[in-house]
C-alpha cells in the first residue's frame, strides 16, 4: 500500500495502541474486501461485454459494424487487463500486510529508544 | 448507426486506451524517480555519519525522515529498498540494542560510589561530563560508549585480532578479557560504564548519579590502560 509509510509503522510503535497488530490486520482485510469487490464489478463488465461481443458474431439477425464490435472488444479487453492487474495488486497485498506485521515487530523491539526520541523532539 | 457516432466511439475508445497507457507509464516513471530520490537520501556513509554522531535528534530524525519515507509497497516491491532498510534497521537495532537483549544483559554490579576524579578529565571525558550536565544524557552517554568503544578496538586491533571479529565495545571487552589483555579491575569498571550506557542509548531512565559514575569510572579505566602503556 502506498499509503502506509515506515514513519506510520514508528508513529504506531511510539503510539503504544493496544493490540495493534489485530488493527493492522482489520485495516488490510478493510483493504482486501474494497479491492476485492472492485475487481469483481471491473472483471464481471468485462465478461458481459465479452458475451456481447460473442453474441454480436453469432447471431446473424444483429446488424453490427465492425467499429461497433471492435469498439466493445476494446472495451471488454482493457476492463479484463485492469481487472487482471488488480487481482495482481491484491496478490502483492499479502506481502505487504506480512511486511507490515515484521517491520511494526523489528521497531517494537526499540520502542524505548522511539520513545525517548520523540520525547526529546516534542 | 450514422457514420459520425461510429467515428465519435471509436476515437474515443482509442483516446481511452491512450490516455490509460500514458498515465500507466507516467505513474510507473514518478515511482521509479521518488524511489531512486529516496534511495539517494539514504546512503551509507551517510547513514554511518548518523551512527556516530552521538545524537538522538540526529538519528531519530534520520528514522523518522529517511527510512521512514518509504512506504510499505515500495518495501515489498523492491528488492534494493527492502534489503537497505532491512540492513540499517539491523544496524539500529544494535546499535541501539534491543529490548530483549538489554534485558538479558544482567545490571550493572553495584561498584564503589566515585568522587570526581581530582586530577583534570581528559577533553574527550570533560566535553562528555558537560553534555551531561547541560540535560544531554543520551548524547553524552552513545558519546562515552563509541570513545570507549574506539579505544578497545585499537587495543584489541594491537593485539592482532581482525576486525571483523570485533563488533559491540561489551564483546570486544569480553575477547579481551578472556585473552587476559584486561585485568579484572578494568574489566568490572568497563563492564559497569559500558552497562549503564548500552541501557541509556536503549531508552531506559539512568539517574544522574548512575550517569556520572558510568563517565569516571571509564575514565578511570581508559586511564589505567594509558598508564599502562605509558
Amino acid at each position: 500500500m502506498k499509503d502506509i509509510a515506515i514513519k506510520d509503522i514508528i508513529d504506531l510503535v511510539d503510539s503504544d495502541v493496544p493490540d495493534a497488530e489485530s488493527r493492522i490486520e482489520k485495516m488490510f482485510d478493510w483493504h482486501f474486501q474494497r479491492d476485492m469487490t472492485i475487481t469483481k464489478w471491473v472483471l464481471g463488465a468485462a465478461a458481459s461485454l465479452s458475451v456481447a461481443v460473442l453474441i454480436a458474431f453469432s447471431k446473424a439477425e444483429l446488424s453490427l459494424t465492425w467499429w461497433q464490435i471492435i469498439t466493445v472488444a476494446i472495451c471488454a479487453l482493457a476492463s479484463s487487463t485492469y481487472g487482471i492487474y488488480r487481482i495482481v495488486r491484491i496478490r502483492s497485498l499479502h506481502r505487504q500486510f506480512v511486511s507490515t506485521l515484521k517491520l511494526y515487530s523489528e521497531f517494537n523491539r526499540i520502542r524505548p529508544f522511539i520513545r525517548r526520541y520523540r520525547e526529546a523532539i516534542r | 448507426m450514422s457514420f459520425p457516432f461510429e467515428l465519435l466511439t471509436s476515437t474515443a475508445s482509442v483516446a481511452a486506451g491512450v490516455l490509460s497507457v500514458v498515465s500507466t507509464l507516467y505513474a510507473y516513471f514518478r515511482n521509479r524517480k521518488n524511489e531512486k530520490d529516496k534511495m539517494a537520501k539514504a546512503q551509507e556513509s551517510e547513514f554511518e555519519a548518523v551512527l556516530n554522531s552521538s545524537d538522538i535528534n540526529v538519528l531519530g530524525t534520520y528514522l523518522d525522515e529517511t527510512l521512514g519515507q518509504f512506504n510499505i509497497h515500495e518495501y515489498t516491491a523492491s528488492t534494493k529498498v527492502g534489503e537497505r532498510v532491512n540492513k540499517y534497521l539491523n544496524k539500529i537495532q544494535s546499535f541501539v540494542g534491543t529490548t530483549e537483549h538489554i534485558s538479558k544483559e544482567l545490571g550493572p554490579k553495584e561498584v564503589e560510589s566515585v568522587e570526581e576524579p581530582v586530577e583534570a578529565l581528559s577533553e574527550e571525558f570533560q566535553t562528555i561530563i558537560d553534555e551531561l550536565r547541560t540535560g544531554e544524557p543520551w548524547n553524552a552517554l552513545a558519546r562515552l560508549r563509541r570513545h570507549i568503544e574506539m579505544r578497545l578496538r585499537d587495543i584489541a586491533s594491537r593485539q592482532g585480532f581482525k576486525e571483523r571479529h570485533l563488533k559491540s565495545a561489551g564483546q570486544i571487552l569480553r575477547l579481551l578479557y578472556g585473552r587476559k589483555y584486561v585485568d579484572p579491575d578494568n574489566y568490572e569498571l568497563l563492564k559497569y560504564s559500558i552497562s549503564v550506557c548500552n541501557r541509556a542509548i536503549h531508552g531506559m531512565d539512568i539517574s544522574e548519579d548512575e550517569a556520572e559514575r558510568a563517565v569516571f569510572l571509564g575514565s578511570k579505566a581508559l586511564q589505567r590502560f594509558n598508564d599502562l602503556r605509558g
